[in-house]
């Protein structure tokens, strides 16, 4: 039930210290107050209180279990950065206020921004984009806006087949044309395809390296001479940097633009969908086209530049996700060097490990060690009458969160293909029964199907009808009542 | 590589020996496994960091860090996009659940139920307070949100240009400048009139001159007025344009007409004002809601109603052909996460308010600013400008005191002091050559509000 | 999967017959089959000239989205507004009560460039 279908007139969970006075409030905005008083729930506190944290049980996070889900690094978040995070000398701050009665928040982004910079091995960062995507956009608007400079005919971006969709499609919000390269036979970018592609009308080529299907890309350097030498640039999502951290950086290899997921590789939580945060760092010679303002230090003092002559201008209102960039500032403080290699090492081990449990009933396409996560094929069960969906909602009643299912599409993976992405956090028991449970579902798929076919069985909600929802819209309580 | 030392890192469980087992399962060595880097070069000698810090150390350096920040303040002269409002207790405790904060993205609907009913709470919400017919369960902010409406309206019309007012917020018309740039599509600036709003001339006249996608307002605006939105969205769809309005003050919800009364096509805006901090920025909450046929037209995420196997409600994200993840390219728009949570936080906030709560808490915000504002006025070091239009809870005043004289009085009164506009953005006042855009909400209590006159008399 | 004897076929998935002149269009059996269940079926505009190989239309299932191509050139001549608001009849009737638009063929040689139902049973051969 809906907060409308619970509430009764009269009650309400309202205790402030003064009384409604419409008409004197009325009398001030005469001709622009509503005609009429648009309806919200009136809900006694306790039972708002319970409406929600019983919403919140029926919900599935890492708090509750394991949370394979590949590509998004569904790794622990630390209670510390919660507590930091609401701090209200950081929550409490105006961002319009002067640079000077904030130097604790200001000092806390610079160091911030320092550590990425180590971290990936670029010049100078913005931590103004809100998300995965808006990074992405921020990236290649600041390629878009370069080429314009130097370069106005190269209109296209080179995107691996493998790439997650927010690739082709931030580049197309950009203003690019997408075209799309293709993967050769052992998962990583075909390089004739790409010798054919790159000519001088493309302006960059997006990576994730690592991968979507967790293979380190091996011809990453001929790539990067190609790339550079077409007059091209090299963009990295850095979705799956957790491999990397303390390895490798992406500013060595050669990338000129990275974007980084905070809320994947460091730590914050997920949210239900958001917010994170995503910094974008930059090679020098494009610092000048980072959104405004960037944070810098002068002299001791920190401050916000606003002087960046090729600015794309802004990406949103104020300066980035502060409450998001402060708990991602915490776990890397706390980890340290020696922590953050320690993250990637575990992560890449404990992908290499359920690849290892998990081969022989689900194959992996390529035999070639992964990175930070595996994927995996249940082609073969079809023969039993399930699909891979029937697996992953199985594996919801032994208490799992399935992997990502369906990703990526292109060949071999077209079909059936599982990303199962531990993260460092997860102990080696945990993952034995994790890999437990899904051969016994490969078992259960020959001896009894419809035990598949009928999950999940103990989740408050069996499957749920996507169909029916489409082709009966009901987006808000307003379309329930068909008025 | 040499072995990580036994539970050296408390967010990583396995032990050295235990990583040893593991190795020997898949049967490498580590070194084996990052050979694929052969030939890049590897980061020597460890990264330029410090050492970790044990939880205790962190607080304690946090401390010290967040100690540099002047404060504590209990109120907010400085609006302008971001607003400080009362948070009840119980919204950040329901909205900090782990099991809505460590959930991702809910494909998996069996098991998300929280998440998508919440965002469907959310959009319920939405529609009823902006009037329109249809939601989405959040974008990053304000700004944003508005950038993605005329890209939405350019996706639907197709003209290369759109109008925006001037008395528009300025990040978000920098913002809506940044989004449209690469696509070609130009940005016209539809000017201001004498009472600080939409000049009608102007924008018929621009309308007049050459085909349009849209034309976007702010209301209140930039200056805190009020726009006659009814008569803008008239004038607009006469020429045939999509009316996007913006909002960033949500509180404003609670009292002003939005939506389809005014003929929008859009109402987009920013909640943080709905329970959420202001967090020096962020995460904001970007609203977007619009009408039911575009419901192939618009960007983000929402969630339908829909029925189980054994035919009981249950909440799904639907009309998804239109995202990133399934139309790559040729996607309404690139966003995939979003600020889910803080919908969820303004779902909470809402229901934690409720209907007369919320409507008492704009009637509030603009009862305090006409307190606030013949406060000042009765100084002497202050007056109003566009004093005839009506406004929420920010507007401008000018003034004899300088910037840094209005901080140096303030220095000693826990607010945070007004902002100050560069010259030229209002018409001059004689004798009073400062501007500020001042805002009040309901905490500005009456003997804070003393302590603010005391200071500036 | 079903195959229309007296329909042509395009590579892209769409069917196309004519009666007296007038060319019907709509997407094949073997089509709605991979897209699952269709949700939408975006509008056509009846009057409008389209060229073979233009986007005729988008169809939705809730796990793709996929435009629809004019296999033949022509004047849209009427639509199918009975799928637009049941787009459902395209999984149940892809042939018949799922046809989409109506069009007067331009130039009907283009009929020759198209497969035949034979053709395409075995192009789309599992």
């Amino acid at each position: 039930m809906t907060l409308y279908e619970k509430s009764v007139a009269g009650r309400s969970a309202f205790s402030f210290g003064f009384e409604e006075d419409r008409a004197a409030a009325e009398a001030c905005v005469p001709e622009f107050a509503r005609a009429t008083v648009k309806p919200l729930p009136q809900i006694s506190e306790l039972d708002l209180v319970r409406h929600f944290t019983n919403l919140a049980r029926t919900n599935y996070g890492v708090d509750t279990g394991f949370y394979p889900l590949g590509s998004c690094t569904m790794k622990y978040n630390p209670k510390i950065n919660e507590r930091m995070a609401a701090d209200p000398r950081l929550t409490v701050r105006h961002p319009l206020d002067d640079a000077t009665d904030n130097q604790g928040v200001l000092q806390m982004e610079f160091e911030l921004k320092e550590s990425l910079q180590e971290i990936t091995g670029m010049d100078d960062f913005t931590l103004q984009p809100a998300c995965g995507a808006h990074g992405e956009l921020t990236g290649m608007l600041i390629i878009h806006a370069y080429m314009r400079d130097h370069d106005a005919k190269r209109t296209k971006v080179l995107i691996p087949d493998s790439a997650h969709g927010t690739n082709p499609a931030s580049a197309s919000m950009a203003g690019f044309q997408v075209v799309t390269v293709p993967s050769n036979e052992r998962g990583g970018v075909d390089m004739d395809a790409l010798d054919k592609l790159m000519d001088d009308t493309v302006a960059a080529i997006m990576l994730t390296n690592p991968n979507t299907v967790g293979l380190f890309e091996e011809n990453i350097t001929q790539i990067a001479e190609l790339v550079h030498a077409r007059g091209g640039l090299l963009y990295y999502d850095g979705a799956n940097l957790n491999a990397l951290m303390g390895l490798i950086r992406p500013g060595d290899l050669g990338f000129d633009v990275v974007h980084l997921n905070l809320h994947k590789t460091f730590a914050t939580p997920h949210g239900g969908g958001g917010p994170g945060a995503a910094p974008v760092g930059v090679k020098k010679f494009l610092a000048d086209y980072l959104p405004i303002p960037v944070v810098v230090c002068r002299d001791g003092q920190y401050t916000f530049d606003e002087n960046r002559p090729h600015t794309i201008g802004r990406m949103s209102g104020f300066y980035g996700n502060t409450a998001v960039l402060a708990r991602a500032y915490v776990y890397i403080k706390m980890m340290g060097r020696d922590g953050l290699l320690a993250t990637s090492r575990a992560a890449v081990i404990n992908a290499n490990y359920v690849k290892a449990l998990l081969s022989p009933y689900f194959p992996p396409a390529y035999d070639r060690p992964v990175m930070h996560e595996t994927v995996l094929s249940a082609k073969g069960y079809d023969k039993y009458g399930v699909t891979l969906l029937d697996i992953s909602k199985r594996l919801m009643d032994y208490g799992y969160h399935p992997p990502t299912i369906y990703f990526p599409h292109f060949p071999p993976y077209a079909e059936e293909v599982m990303m199962v992405e531990p993260t460092e956090s997860e102990s080696k028991e945990t993952m034995d029964l994790f890999c437990d449970a899904l051969i016994k579902i490969s078992q259960e798929a020959k001896e009894n199907p419809d035990l598949l076919l009928s999950a999940p069985h103990d989740t408050v909600v069996t499957r749920v009808n996507e169909t029916y929802a489409a082709r009966h819209l009901v987006t808000s309580h307003r379309d329930k009542k068909g008025t | 590589m040499q072995s990580i030392e036994r539970n050296r890192f408390s967010f990583i469980p396995a032990t050295g020996d235990e990583q040893q087992a593991m190795l020997q399962k898949i049967g490498l060595q580590f070194d084996d496994i990052v050979k694929c880097f052969a030939g890049n070069s590897c980061v020597e000698g460890g990264l330029h960091l410090p050492d970790g810090l044990t939880e205790d150390q962190m607080v304690e350096y946090w401390d010290t860090m967040m100690s540099r920040n002047s404060g504590p303040r209990k109120a907010s002269l400085l609006g302008a996009g971001a607003y400080m409002h009362f948070i009840p207790a119980v919204v950040p405790h329901l909205a900090s659940l782990p099991g809505f904060i460590t959930a991702y993205t809910p494909y998996q609907p069996e098991i998300s139920q929280g998440t998508l009913q919440s965002l469907f709470e959310f959009q319920s919400f939405m529609v009823e307070l902006t009037d329109m017919e249809l939601a989405n369960c959040s974008m990053y902010d304000g700004a944003s949100s508005t950038a993605e409406a005329l890209l939405m309206a350019h996706r639907v019309k197709k003209a290369d240009r759109v109008l925006v007012a001037a008395t528009v917020n300025p990040n978000y018309l920098a913002t809506v400048r940044t989004y449209l740039e690469p696509h070609g599509i130009a940005v016209d600036v539809v000017r201001m009139n004498d009472g600080g709003r939409v000049s009608m001339e102007d924008l018929e006249s621009q309308l007049s001159a050459s085909a349009c996608s849209a034309v976007l307002v702010q209301s209140p605006n930039y200056l805190g007025i009020i726009e006659d939105l009814g008569a803008i969205g008239t004038t607009v769809h006469a020429h045939d344009a999509l009316f996007v309005e913006s909002f960033t003050e949500a509180m404003a919800l609670g009292l002003l007409k939005y939506g389809v009364g005014n003929g929008a096509d859009i109402v987009v805006g920013d909640g943080q004002s709905l329970g959420l901090s202001m967090s020096f920025g962020g995460p904001h909450l970007g609203v977007f809601a619009t009408l039911k046929k575009y419901n192939r037209d618009f960007p983000g995420r929402i969630v339908g109603e829909s029925i189980d196997t054994k035919g009981r409600q249950a909440f799904v994200m639907t009309l998804r052909a239109r995202e990133q993840d399934i139309r790559r390219e040729k996607a309404t728009s690139n966003i995939c996460s979003n600020h889910a949570l803080n919908a969820l936080t303004a779902a909470v906030f809402l229901g934690s308010v409720g209907e007369s709560g919320f409507r008492a808490l704009a009637c509030e915000n603009v009862a305090k600013l006409q307190k606030l504002i013949s406060g000042l006025e009765a100084t002497g070091h202050f007056t109003r400008v566009f004093k005839q239009s009506s406004v929420f809870n920010e507007a401008v005043v000018a003034s004899s005191i300088a910037p840094e004289d209005m901080r140096s009085r303030l220095a000693g009164v826990p607010v945070f002091p007004p902002l100050a506009l560069a010259r030229g953005v209002v018409p001059e006042t004689q004798g009073m050559p400062h501007t500020y855009l001042v805002c009040a909400t309901e905490m500005l209590k009456d003997s804070l509000l003393e302590q603010v006159l005391g200071a500036l008399s | 999967m079903k195959i229309q004897n007296d329909a042509r076929y395009a590579k892209s998935d769409e069917w196309v017959r004519v009666e007296g002149g007038v060319a019907f269009v709509g997407v094949s059996d073997y089509a709605q089959g991979k897209l699952g269940d269709v949700v939408f079926v975006g509008d056509i505009s009846v009057g409008s000239t389209l060229k073979a190989g233009d986007v005729l239309t988008s169809v939705e299932s809730v796990k793709a989205a996929s435009d629809v191509y004019t296999p033949v050139s022509g004047k849209v001549l009427e639509v199918n507004h009975e799928v637009t608001a049941k787009p459902e009849l395209l999984n149940s009737d892809a042939f018949g009560a799922g046809w989409l638009a109506k069009i007067e063929l331009s130039n009907p040689d283009e009929l020759n460039g198209l497969m035949s139902a034979t053709d395409y049973a075995e192009y789309r051969k599992e």
